[in-house]
C-alpha cells in the first residue's frame, strides 16, 4: 500500500517535470533575437562559423528534437556556462543555493516557533479577542511587502541601532535581517495553519475523553492537541516552501545575499546572462517538487489514511 | 440581511472595506484632492522631510510623496484589474471545461496545473518579464498568467462537485447544451468562491507589482508606482527614510485590506458562517 502510494507520487512527479522543462523551453525559445546573433553581438559571425555553430547548439533541428535535447542535457548534468563567467551554471546553482538554504532553514525554524506558539494561544481560546489579534498579526504578516520590511530592518537595526550588517554574508550577524524579514512573512500563513490543526483536533473524541479524565488544560493541548496537529502543521508547512523560496528571491536582493534568488534576478535578468537565469528557474523549481515529493511521502509514511486520498 | 452590513460590523472588516473603496476614490479624483502634480520635479526641494507644505516630505526629485501615493491609486487599481481579469479569464475557462468534461484533456491540464503551482509564482513573473520585457502592464499580464492556475484549480475543483448536482442533470435531461450549462447553470453557483478568490489574487497583484517594480522591472518612471517609489528612494533611505516608509505603508495597508476583506466574504459567502452571524 506504501509502495504503491510512493510509486504513485512518482509517476506524478515525472510529468510535472517535464511539463516545468517544457515551459522554461518555451520562453527561452520566446526570447527576443536569434541566439547566435545574440552570442556575437553586434559582429555578425562568417556564414560557415554561423552554420557550425548552429549545428554544434542543435539549433538546425526540429523544435521537438531541440527540446528532447534540451531535457537530455538537463539529466546529465549539462546546464550550459555562464555568459559572463564561463562557469558551468549547475556547480553556479549549487554553490548559491547553499547560501539559500541557509537562509530558508534559519527563517522557516524562526517562523515556525513564533507561528505555532501565537497559534497555540490562539488555540487555547477560540474567538477571544486574543484569538482575533493574533489572526490580525499573522495576516499583517504575510501582507508585509518582503522588500519593504527588509529595508525597514536594515534602517532600525543597522543604519540606526548599527547593531547587525546591512547586506552580505559574512558570518552569522549577516544571517540575521535576511532571516527575520523572511520569517516575518511567513509566520502568518503557519500560524494560521496551525491554529486551524489544533482547533480541528480538539474536536475529536480523545481529546473530550482526556478532558474527561480531569486532565489539565495543558496536558490535554500539549499531548493529545499539538501531538496530533503536528503532523498536519509540518506538512503544510513543507508544502508551502514554494511560496518560502519565492519570498528569499526577493529578500536576497534586497540584503545583496549571495544566494540563487539573487543569482536569478541580477545575473540572469539584470545582466541578461540568460543560461544563468533558466538555469537557476529550473533548479529552484527541481528542488520545490523535490521538496513537496518527499514531504507528501513522508505524511503518508506517518498517517496510512493519506495514502487512499488519491487525485 | 445584505452582505455588506454583514461586512460593516466587524470594525476591523469595515475599516479594511473603506480602505479598499477609498482606492477608487483617490484613483478618480486624484487630479483635485492630490496637493501637487505627481512628475512636477522640484529640485531645489529634494528629499525634505514631512512638513506643513509637505505632509509626507519630497522625493529625489522633489516631489510631493503624499501626491504620488495618492496618484498611485491608479497604477495599483490597473495592475490589480488587468492581473486579475487574466487570471480569472484564463484559470476559470481551462479549469471549468477540463473539470466539466474529464477524460484525457483534464489529467493532462490536472499535471499541467499541479506543475505550475510548484513553481515559486514569482519565479513564472520574472521569467515573463525577462523574456518579454518590463513595463506596468507586461507585469500585470505576467501576474495575471502566474495566478491563473490558482483559479483552474478552484474552477476545476468546484465543477467536479457541482456536474453531478441534480440540476445539472436536469438541464441536460432537456436538452441544454454543454456551454450552456457550464455558463448559464454551473458558473453563477460557483461564482461566490471565485470571487473571494479574486480578492486575494488583488492583494498578490499588489505585493508582486511592488516586488517586480522595487527590483525596476515593473512601472517604468514617471509612473507613480508604490514600488516603483520604493525602488528610486532606497539609494537614499540614509539621508531621507520618510521616502521609503510611506509608500511601502500604503503597500501594506492596502494589501492587508484586501486579505481582510477575502477573509471576511469568505466566511460570509459560506453559508454555515452566515446562519452563524446573524
Amino acid at each position: 500500500m506504501l509502495l504503491n502510494y510512493i510509486a504513485y507520487r512518482l509517476t506524478l512527479y515525472i510529468p510535472t517535470l517535464f511539463i516545468i522543462l517544457f515551459v522554461v523551453f518555451t520562453l527561452v525559445k520566446l526570447l527576443p533575437g536569434d541566439p547566435i546573433r545574440v552570442m556575437y553581438g553586434e559582429i555578425n559571425p562568417p556564414p560557415e562559423v554561423e552554420a557550425a555553430l548552429r549545428e554544434k547548439l542543435g539549433l538546425d533541428k526540429p523544435l521537438i528534437v531541440q527540446f528532447l535535447l534540451y531535457v537530455y542535457r538537463i539529466f546529465t548534468g549539462d546546464w550550459g556556462k555562464s555568459i559572463a563567467t564561463g562557469e558551468p551554471v549547475l556547480e553556479l546553482a549549487v554553490r548559491r543555493f547553499t547560501a539559500t538554504l541557509e537562509l530558508t532553514v534559519a527563517s522557516l525554524a524562526i517562523a515556525t516557533v513564533v507561528g505555532i506558539t501565537l497559534a497555540y494561544i490562539a488555540a487555547m481560546k477560540p474567538n477571544s479577542a486574543i484569538d482575533r489579534l493574533i489572526g490580525i498579526v499573522s495576516m499583517a504578516g504575510y501582507s508585509m511587502p518582503v522588500f519593504w520590511w527588509g529595508l525597514i530592518l536594515i534602517l532600525i537595526f543597522s543604519v540606526n541601532l548599527k547593531l547587525f550588517p546591512p547586506g552580505g554574508r559574512e558570518g552569522l550577524e549577516s544571517l540575521v535581517l535576511p532571516a527575520l524579514t523572511l520569517a516575518t512573512v511567513n509566520f502568518g500563513i503557519i500560524a494560521r495553519v496551525s491554529r486551524a490543526a489544533m482547533l480541528e483536533v480538539s474536536t475529536q473524541d480523545f481529546v473530550a475523553a482526556a478532558r474527561a479524565r480531569g486532565f489539565s488544560e495543558r496536558r490535554v493541548m500539549l499531548a493529545y492537541v499539538m501531538r496530533n496537529a503536528v503532523i498536519t502543521i509540518v506538512t503544510l508547512v513543507g508544502l508551502r516552501f514554494g511560496i518560502l523560496m519565492g519570498g528569499a528571491v526577493i529578500t536576497e536582493t534586497v540584503f545583496a545575499y549571495p544566494g540563487i534568488g539573487r543569482m536569478i534576478v541580477e545575473t540572469g535578468i539584470f545582466a541578461r546572462d540568460y543560461p544563468v537565469l533558466f538555469g537557476g528557474v529550473v533548479f529552484v523549481a527541481l528542488v520545490v517538487m523535490t521538496v513537496n515529493l518527499v514531504v507528501d511521502i513522508l505524511y503518508a509514511i506517518v498517517d496510512p489514511r493519506a495514502r487512499v486520498a488519491r487525485g | 440581511m445584505s452582505t455588506v452590513s454583514l461586512l460593516v460590523r466587524d470594525p476591523i472588516t469595515a475599516f479594511a472595506l473603506v480602505v479598499v473603496l477609498s482606492l477608487f476614490f483617490f484613483a478618480a479624483t486624484a487630479d483635485w484632492v492630490a496637493p501637487y502634480s505627481y512628475r512636477d520635479a522640484d529640485l531645489w526641494r529634494r528629499l525634505q522631510p514631512p512638513s506643513r507644505e509637505h505632509p509626507l516630505g519630497t522625493d529625489h526629485l522633489g516631489r510631493d510623496i503624499l501626491s504620488r501615493i495618492i496618484y498611485g491609486t491608479r497604477p495599483t487599481l490597473l495592475v490589480i484589474a488587468i492581473a486579475v481579469v487574466v487570471a480569472i479569464v484564463t484559470g476559470t475557462l481551462i479549469g471549468l471545461f477540463s473539470g466539466y468534461f474529464g477524460g484525457k484533456v483534464d489529467l493532462v491540464v490536472s499535471r499541467v496545473i499541479d506543475a505550475l503551482m510548484s513553481f515559486p509564482a514569482i519565479l513564472i513573473a520574472l521569467a515573463i518579464v525577462a523574456v518579454w520585457g518590463s513595463g506596468l502592464e507586461k507585469v500585470a499580464i505576467a501576474i495575471g498568467i502566474a495566478e491563473s492556475s490558482v483559479f483552474a484549480r478552484l474552477a476545476r475543483g468546484l465543477v467536479l462537485v457541482e456536474k453531478e448536482q441534480l440540476y445539472v442533470l436536469a438541464s441536460r435531461a432537456l436538452g441544454a447544451s454543454s456551454s450552456r450549462i457550464i455558463f448559464r447553470h454551473i458558473l453563477p453557483n460557483i461564482a461566490g468562491p471565485l470571487i473571494v478568490q479574486a480578492t486575494f489574487t488583488a492583494a498578490a497583484a499588489i505585493l508582486w507589482e511592488a516586488a517586480l517594480s522595487f527590483l525596476g522591472l515593473g512601472a517604468q518612471p514617471p509612473t507613480p508606482s508604490w514600488g516603483l517609489m520604493l525602488y528610486e528612494a532606497k539609494d537614499y533611505m540614509r539621508t531621507a527614510p520618510h521616502a521609503i516608509v510611506f509608500p511601502g505603508l500604503a503597500i501594506f495597508i492596502t494589501v492587508l485590506s484586501f486579505n481582510i476583506l477575502g477573509d471576511a466574504l469568505r466566511d460570509l459567502l459560506d453559508p454555515r458562517f452566515r446562519r452563524l452571524m446573524r
